[in-house]
C-alpha cells in the first residue's frame, strides 16, 4: 500500500518514464504524472501530495510558476519541491531556490542521485 | 662359725648394696633413655609437622603452577580464536565491500538498461516523421545532456554523388539550408566511414565545431549522420551510458526514420500491414 505520492510535472514523455522507472525503486510511493504546471496544479488540488518533481523548461505554465504556486497555496505550500532541470546556471538554481523549491537537480539525472535526494525529502531511510 | 656368718652377712649386705646400685643406675639410665625418646620423639613431631606444612604448601604451589599453565593455555586458545575470527571478519569485510561494488555495478547496469529502454520504447513508440526526429532530439537532450543538435540525412546532389542535408536542427540554425560533402571531416566522414566520432567535450574549440557524430545506419549502409555541436553547461564528458545510447541511436534511430518515412505515403494502418497479406 503507498504511504507517499509524488507529482511529476514533466512535459518530456521520456523524461517522466525515466524519473517514473527511477522512483520505482522506492517501497510505497506511488507516483502521478503532469505534463505541465497547469497540468500539475489541477492534479495537485486533486488529492494529497508527499513531494513534487517538476521541470522548468515547459509549455503554458514553467517550473518557477509553479513553485510560486504551490508556496502560496494554503494547502500545499508546506510540499517539498524538487526542480529537475537543463538549466545549470548557478543563477537558476539561485531562483529556484529562493522561490521556494528544496531540491536543484540538473539533468542528465543520475537515478541513485535523484532516489537518495527524494528519500531525504520524503525522510525515508 | 661366726665369722662365716659375718662373712655371709657381708655378702647379703654387699649384694644388696649392688643390687640397689644396679638398679639405681638402671632407672636412671632408663629415665634417661625415656627422656632422650622423648625429646627425640618432640624433635620428629616437629619435624614431621614442619614436612606436613612443606608438603602442603608444595601441593599448593603445584595446583598454582596448574591453574596458570590451565590459563596460558586458555589464552593461547583464546588468541587462536581471536586470530581465526579475525581472518573470519577480514574476509567477511572483503566479501561485504565485493557485494557493496557488484550491488553498485548493478546499480549503474540498471540505469544503463532503464534509460535504454525508455529510449528504445519512445523511439519506436511513434510513426510521425516529425515526432522520431524529435525524440531523437529528446534523447540526447535529456539523457546525454545536449544542448545543440543536428540531424542530417543522406541525399544527392545534381551529379548524384551523396551528400548530407540537414532534416533537424535543435539550438543550431546555423545549418539549416546548407549541405555537408560525404568525406568532409568530421560529419561526412562519418558518413563514409560508418564510425562515430566523439571528442572530450573540453577539447572543443567553437560551438559549430561537433563534439559527436554518429552514423544512422540502415542495413549496413549510412543513411544519415546525427551531430552534437554543444553539451549542456553543466555536463564536461562523456559516460559509459552516453556510449551505449550513441551505439543504440546508431543502430535503431535509421531504422525509425526510414519506417517513418514509409508510413507517411501509407493513408492508414491498415495499408501499411497490407504488404504482409502477400506473405
Amino acid at each position: 500500500m503507498a504511504q507517499y505520492t509524488c507529482l511529476i510535472v514533466e512535459d518530456s514523455p521520456m523524461m517522466r518514464q525515466l524519473i517514473v522507472f527511477a522512483l520505482g525503486r522506492i517501497r510505497n510511493l506511488k507516483v502521478v504524472e503532469a505534463d505541465d504546471g497547469v497540468d500539475g496544479l489541477k492534479k495537485l488540488a486533486s488529492g494529497k501530495f508527499d513531494l513534487v518533481i517538476t521541470d522548468i523548461n515547459m509549455p503554458i505554465m514553467d517550473g518557477l510558476k509553479l513553485v510560486k504556486r504551490i508556496r502560496s497555496d494554503a494547502v500545499h505550500k508546506d510540499v517539498p519541491i524538487m526542480i529537475i532541470t537543463t538549466e545549470g546556471a548557478a543563477e537558476d538554481r539561485q531562483r529556484a531556490l529562493q522561490l521556494g523549491a528544496n531540491e536543484y537537480v540538473t539533468k542528465p539525472i543520475q537515478a541513485p542521485q535523484v532516489i537518495s535526494k527524494v528519500k531525504e525529502l520524503l525522510k525515508i531511510q | 662359725m661366726k665369722n662365716n656368718e659375718r662373712n655371709a652377712d657381708d655378702v647379703i649386705f654387699d649384694f644388696s648394696a649392688r643390687s640397689e646400685e644396679f638398679l639405681e643406675t638402671f632407672f636412671r639410665k632408663g629415665a634417661e633413655f625415656t627422656e632422650q625418646m622423648l625429646a627425640e620423639s618432640q624433635k620428629m613431631k616437629a619435624r614431621i609437622q614442619e614436612l606436613t606444612e612443606e608438603n602442603i604448601q608444595l601441593r599448593s604451589q603445584l595446583a598454582s603452577d596448574d591453574a596458570v599453565k590451565d590459563l596460558l593455555y586458555k589464552i593461547q586458545k583464546l588468541e587462536e580464536e581471536k586470530t581465526r575470527i579475525r581472518m573470519s571478519a577480514d574476509d567477511a569485510k572483503r566479501e561485504f565491500q565485493s557485494y557493496e561494488d557488484r550491488y553498485e555495478e548493478m546499480e549503474r547496469e540498471l540505469d544503463q538498461m532503464a534509460n535504454l529502454y525508455v529510449a528504445s520504447s519512445q523511439l519506436h513508440a511513434t510513426m510521425e516523421s516529425s515526432q522520431v526526429l524529435s525524440v531523437i532530439e529528446q534523447m540526447l537532450m535529456q539523457f546525454v545532456g545536449a544542448a545543440s543538435i543536428g540531424i542530417f540525412l543522406r541525399g544527392y546532389d545534381a551529379e548524384q554523388q551523396p551528400l548530407l542535408r540537414p532534416v533537424h536542427a535543435f539550438q543550431c540554425e546555423h545549418i539549416s539550408g546548407t549541405t555537408v560533402a560525404w568525406n568532409s571531416a568530421p560529419i561526412g566522414e562519418v558518413a563514409a566511414t560508418g564510425v562515430s566520432y566523439i571528442t572530450e567535450p573540453e577539447s572543443k574549440s567553437d560551438k559549430d565545431t561537433p563534439v559527436a557524430c554518429i552514423p544512422l545506419l540502415f542495413g549496413g549502409d549510412v543513411v544519415g549522420v546525427i551531430v552534437v555541436y554543444e553539451l549542456l553547461e553543466q555536463k564536461d564528458k562523456f559516460v559509459n551510458v552516453d556510449y551505449e545510447l550513441f551505439r543504440l541511436l546508431a543502430e535503431h534511430a535509421a531504422s525509425a526514420i526510414i519506417g517513418s518515412g514509409l508510413y507517411a505515403r501509407t493513408d492508414s494502418v491498415a495499408a501499411a500491414l497490407d504488404c504482409f497479406d502477400s506473405l
